[in-house]
């Protein structure tokens, strides 16, 4: 089992996920939606090893057989992109020509060629994003763990990125995403959760949506009154 | 006025809030030994400690320079609309809500040589007016190289933070002012005191729980599969690279024996809630109880190392690994 049970865990009073179980099929793409502060992050953090839980249990393979964008991309400020994933490859045990091939093979893939000599601490958080993600996938892991792994990145890496991620999925690799570009969810995803304040509160196959992920998303916002931010205007003369 | 008053309760605001500009100051190894120092200070002949005024007054003057700058970050005040004057007034009241302040003044009251003081807290005033050049765009530190093995890329990304302290350039002016003076004839004893002393400036750098850019570094050691002993040794090598290159003209027993202590005592900290290092300023550790026991060991250690030598190096290097080992071991114990 890849996932989760029972799992807890609180700030203070706040709980930030909340008794959260959950069960991850093998070869899957699943899709992680609720808005800001529902506890998306906390969980990925927790089931990737960085934070531990209050409560629950985490069933995941040990580090070596995942891969991780966490939240804080957790890139070293001190190296190059190249060099960040010249790095990662001997410690996940590839030798030198191993890691240097798929270096390259990811770089190109996500536009980051010609930028490779840059410093991390140089780089756009698009940028970033996609180095992180390179970092996760460069020991081909397993499970993939990515935390909005398409925020700040252009569309046609966004597009690039999924459908590596499908293409990965339908190889066996487990994968679980947090986002908020729901038309890529429909398009690579094959399940969708939907968590709000820090409970899971939808669980199920994306194609079996009646109102389509938008729908889901969007059911518990209410569309600002005409009235509102009335002072927002031209100042009068 | 309104505008004024709204940016300065701002300043205000954050420097009441960010008092950790003062940890390159207060949090700093350095500091114990130059309160020693103007402890020990002649108040009837001019002294050669005054030396250590001018490293004192780096320590406050660079933070209170690259604090002004970063309280209200410069494009957010560029963006509002401020008259010259406007811009005066912030800048000055800046300096003056800055943590550092208080420590500066106090250090030009306590001082037995004012003068120094006074010029040291000027330099200060006028540093935000020359870190328009941020030094952070160096190339030269694209030259250090990948070390070789499993954990190589850590180590070079170590080395390069670690360059980009100003406890390296410090201690690199230590070790060739100590080298001329030995050149030109001085007393040789002061070759034998300054090999643990460029140990001691670098000490604060070897605390395992400091950090830049918000701890990264921490997230992604969890994340790689390594164990706690490899994270320490990765960030050690680093230290010990820079530290053996630059105590290379000094008794090799004694700089070895003093650095394999003050690592040992260091790791103490990796449990410790990271602290947030600031490129270009002294480095900023934890000085009660790791940065004094740092010290002491770092003295003892010298002066062990300065009759029983290899000896003496021998029984600090098995203190470091079993150090390297405990601590490793706490780390890979599982999050609670």
């Amino acid at each position: 089992m890849i996932g989760c049970s029972g799992m807890t865990k609180r700030f203070g009073a706040l709980p930030a996920v909340d008794n959260v179980s959950l069960d991850l099929e093998l070869g899957s793409i699943c899709a992680l939606l609720g808005p800001n502060g529902a506890g998306k992050s906390t969980l990925v953090r927790m089931l990737a090893g960085l934070s531990a839980p209050d409560a629950g249990e985490v069933h995941m393979p040990q580090r070596a057989a995942i891969g991780v964008v966490p939240d804080d991309l957790a890139l070293l400020p001190e190296l190059t992109i190249e060099e960040q994933l010249g790095m990662c490859g001997p410690i996940y045990g590839l030798d030198r020509a191993t890691t240097r091939r798929r270096s390259e093979d990811l770089l190109r893939l996500l536009s980051l060629w010609d930028l490779r000599r840059t410093y991390a601490r140089e780089c756009s958080y698009g940028m970033r994003k996609k180095t992180a993600l390179a970092m996760a996938l460069v020991h081909s892991p397993p499970v993939l763990l990515l935390d909005e792994p398409f925020e700040g990145v252009d569309p046609a890496s966004s597009e690039t990125i999924g459908a590596t991620l499908r293409a990965a999925a339908d190889r066996g690799i487990t994968v679980l995403i947090t986002t908020h570009i729901l038309a890529l969810v429909t398009r690579i995803c094959d399940r969708v959760l939907v968590m709000r304040d820090g409970r899971l509160v939808s669980d199920g196959p994306v194609t079996d949506l009646p109102r389509g992920v938008e729908g889901l998303y969007f059911e518990q916002v209410e569309p600002p009154a005409k009235g509102d931010l009335a002072w927002l205007r031209l100042p009068q003369s | 006025m309104a505008a004024t008053a709204a940016i300065l309760t701002a300043v205000a605001k954050s420097a009441w809030r960010n008092l950790r500009a003062t940890g390159s100051f207060a949090g700093n190894n350095l500091t114990v030994m130059i309160a020693l120092m103007m402890a020990q200070e002649p108040v009837d002949r001019p002294s050669s400690t005054a030396v250590w005024y001018l490293f004192i007054g780096l320590m406050y003057a660079v933070p209170m320079g690259q604090r002004l700058t970063e309280q209200i970050p410069a494009l957010r005040l560029k963006l509002w609309p401020l008259s010259p004057i406007q811009r005066s007034v912030v800048y000055l009241a800046g300096l003056v809500l800055n943590p550092i302040f208080p420590l500066a003044v106090l250090f030009t009251l306590l001082s037995r040589h004012p003068i120094v003081g006074a010029a040291m807290f000027a330099f200060g005033a006028i540093v935000p007016l020359l870190v328009v050049v941020q030094p952070g765009s160096l190339r030269v530190l694209r030259s250090v190289p990948r070390f070789p093995g499993r954990l190589g890329g850590l180590i070079q990304n170590h080395v390069r933070e670690m360059l980009q302290t100003l406890d390296v350039p410090l201690a690199a002016l230590l070790a060739m002012g100590g080298i001329i003076y030995r050149v030109s004839g001085g007393d040789p004893f002061a070759s034998v005191v300054l090999g643990p002393m460029i140990v001691l400036v670098l000490s604060t750098l070897s605390q395992a729980h400091l950090q830049f850019d918000g701890g990264a570094m921490r997230t992604r050691a969890r994340l790689l599969p390594i164990t706690g002993w490899e994270l320490l040794a990765s960030r050690d090598a680093a230290w010990f690279a820079i530290v053996l290159v630059l105590g290379a003209g000094y008794r090799p027993a004694m700089v070895c024996c003093a650095a394999f202590v003050t690592a040992a005592i260091g790791h103490q900290t990796l449990l410790e809630p990271p602290v947030a290092q600031r490129r270009w300023q002294f480095s900023s550790g934890r000085l009660w109880p790791t940065g004094v026991a740092q010290f002491g060991a770092v003295m003892a250690a010298g002066g062990v190392a300065y009759n029983f030598a290899w000896a003496a190096t021998a029984v600090a290097s098995g203190v470091y690994g079993v150090s390297l080992w405990w601590y490793g071991r706490r780390w890979d114990t599982p999050l609670r």
